[in-house]
């Protein structure tokens, strides 16, 4: 049932507000046939509508509740989300409400034993890391979808479906009743307790993990910098692990592992948020009025379905794995996932062979939350360590790190990044001679462009078309030319010139080149989510050809059956 | 000075801890005193062993606090 709710949801930094239901006109007697059905407006879900509206694919996305996110829940985007957020038109946006922050600090009871600082370089756009609240993320995302005309249709919760060789009917209910909406595809972005996985019967595999946290949101007034602030046996939790987050709009996030012995309900009683609260103050030594917003528990899970691509129906973000978020992996994964499904599903709606582009999607990310797991397995461990054996070893290490160097890595949180799709049919190859650069299945690096009167030109990223992208690294009038004439089928093609001054990025002193292993003529295929399909040390037309059909699925003769490997570290 | 590769570091991290579970608490001092002497006769070095020992006496936590504030 879709929630019935009245009075907004009160928020010390986020103006609540009951959204509307409109009548859909499957009320009205009529039934249009959606072209894409998302069922989930969580930044998954209304990340996808907007990459899809993108490449003209017009998606629906049905949402239950009549709010926004309950509470901040996600909050941390890494570089990649933002690479992706950008292509939805709302980074800039999402930007100037954050905090962007870089470096990081772990303490085992009152000593420092790590400080971490992730790179950052004048070739980044963003910040390794950006925090901002999951409310305010959709909101974002939310107004764009209005700007670009795309559907949310408010208190509509799903109840049924059913789908055969053309078509998916699902069902939902809603405040004037129930209906059916037919369309070629949906997209179940409706998060950990998927109601699209339950009515689907699938099951999450992987690992349970027992620990539980207990998220604390406070208004509190404190002079630091953001940034990720882990505490290890803290006088107030000798046996456990609590991190202190600074986030936009005077908020700070504690959260912490609650004893084995502790309920949910006795977590969540407001006696105990506030002791734990006042305790880790004291702890730290901050003495300032604080205000409770909200709490919440969950667990640090890494679970996936085996594949994400069931006929017309397809699994993104939560609703396809749950990991833990330590690592910053759960909104950071489905935004990959949007941005690998959209490009397909658009090429697909131009008449594509499904099955395959389809196929390649659930490898590809089924693969990447395995590597995903096995990461935040570790962590997890680390965090919550699960048996005698592995809480010794790591007390061990925390009590090392305190004076040795040698150990101090091992209580690195392994942020989340990008996945590669190295073992993907879509990554055709390399051709020629290399020496270094990036590989197919890669995501290719962006990088500033500099002008010979040292001034700074754009990045590669900006320049790139929503489509399949040719960056060519000076090359001659001829390849240029040549180069324009290639075709992606539905999608647009675009070249990039790299080079001289003249070129669109301009790279005066060669240090973009040198960072993709490029002599004079070398030319790289990105897929339209900016992973890279084939590279070549001397563009070969006849082969950027072959590369760009085998990039929309098309079959090659050598190739072989794709197997995702085993999670790889 | 890091002599093991972070990599192998992780797994003797993994190998000792799945160890002490195998062994079980009650046999875990003995398990790691066998170790210890193993490891101290392979360094063939008396002093590194004692350095060692009395790092891993030196408990850090009645020092003051880092910093403060502890943030």
């Amino acid at each position: 049932m879709p929630t019935v709710k009245s009075e907004p949801t009160r928020s010390l930094y986020f103006p609540y507000r009951i959204l509307p239901f409109e009548s859909p006109p499957e009320l009205a007697g009529r039934s249009p046939r959606h072209d894409v059905l998302i069922v989930g407006a969580g930044p998954v879900g209304l990340t996808l509508a907007l990459l899809l509206e993108r490449h003209g694919v017009r998606a629906t996305v049905m949402e239950r509740n009549v709010e926004v996110s309950e509470g901040s829940r996600a909050v941390c985007m890494t570089r990649r989300s933002m690479q992706i957020l950008e292509m939805a038109g709302v980074a800039s946006r999402i930007t100037d409400l954050s905090l962007c922050w870089d470096s990081g600090t772990s303490f085992y009871r009152n000593n420092v034993v790590y400080e971490m600082r992730l790179p950052h370089g004048r070739d980044d756009r963003y910040l390794p890391l950006t925090n901002l609240q999951q409310n305010h993320i959709e909101q974002v995302l939310r107004e764009q979808c209005c700007r670009r005309g795309i559907e949310i249709r408010n208190a509509t919760g799903l109840c049924g479906i059913d789908q055969d060789d053309e078509t998916v009917r699902a069902r939902f209910t809603t405040p004037a009743g129930e209906y059916e909406a037919r369309a070629d595809w949906l997209v179940a972005c409706d998060g950990a307790r998927s109601t699209v996985r339950k009515l689907m019967g699938l099951r999450l595999q992987g690992t349970a993990y027992e620990g539980r946290f207990l998220i604390i949101d406070i208004k509190i007034d404190i002079d630091a910098p953001a940034g990720r602030r882990a505490y290890f046996s803290p006088d107030w939790l000798p046996e456990g692990t609590a991190l202190f987050h600074k986030k936009p709009f005077g908020m700070w996030r504690l959260d912490y592992q609650l004893p084995r012995s502790m309920s949910d309900e006795q977590a969540l009683c407001e006696k105990n948020v506030r002791n734990s609260v006042e305790a880790h103050l004291a702890f730290v030594g901050i003495d300032a009025d604080w205000q409770l917003d909200w709490c919440s528990v969950y667990s640090a899970n890494t679970l996936t379905l085996d594949s994400y691509h069931h006929d017309r129906v397809l699994f993104a973000g939560d609703a396809a794995h749950i990991l833990p978020i330590f690592g910053v992996r759960g909104m950071n994964t489905g935004l990959q996932d949007a941005a690998n499904l959209a490009w397909k599903l658009a090429a697909v709606r131009a008449g594509h062979d499904a099955n395959r582009l389809l196929q390649s999607y659930s490898a590809e990310r089924v693969e990447a939350a395995r590597a995903i797991c096995q990461a935040a397995g570790r962590s997890t461990r680390f965090m919550t360590p699960p048996s005698t054996g592995h809480r010794i070893l790591r007390d061990a290490v925390l009590a090392l790190s305190v004076d040795f160097d040698f150990p101090r890595k091992l209580i690195d949180w392994r942020t989340s990044g990008w996945h590669p799709y190295h073992n993907s049919p879509l990554s055709i190859g390399s051709f020629g001679t290399f020496e270094g650069g990036p590989v197919p299945g890669d995501l290719a690096p962006d990088a500033r462009g500099l002008r010979a009167d040292g001034s700074s030109g754009p990045f590669i990223f900006e320049c790139l078309g929503r489509g399949a992208n040719l960056l060519c690294f000076s090359p001659t009038a001829g390849q240029a030319d040549k180069a324009a004439e290639h075709d992606a089928g539905p999608l647009p093609f675009n070249v990039v010139t790299i080079g001289g001054d003249e070129a669109d990025v301009p790279d005066c002193d060669g240090t973009i080149a040198a960072r993709y292993g490029a002599a004079p003529g070398c030319a790289y295929l990105l897929r339209p989510d900016q992973h890279i399909v084939a590279r070549w040390s001397t563009a070969e037309p006849d082969g950027i050809d072959a590369a760009l059909a085998g990039m929309m699925g098309a079959p090659s003769a050598a190739e072989p059956l794709y197997t995702p490997r085993e999670a790889v570290s | 000075m890091s002599k093991l590769s972070f990599a192998d570091l992780e797994r003797v991290y993994d190998e000792i801890a799945e160890s002490i579970d195998a062994v079980g608490e009650a046999a875990t001092p003995h398990f790691l005193a066998k170790l210890c002497l193993i490891l101290a006769n392979e360094t063939g070095d008396r002093d590194i062993v004692s350095r060692a020992i009395a790092a891993c006496r030196d408990e850090p936590s009645g020092r003051p606090p880092a910093r403060w504030p502890l943030i």
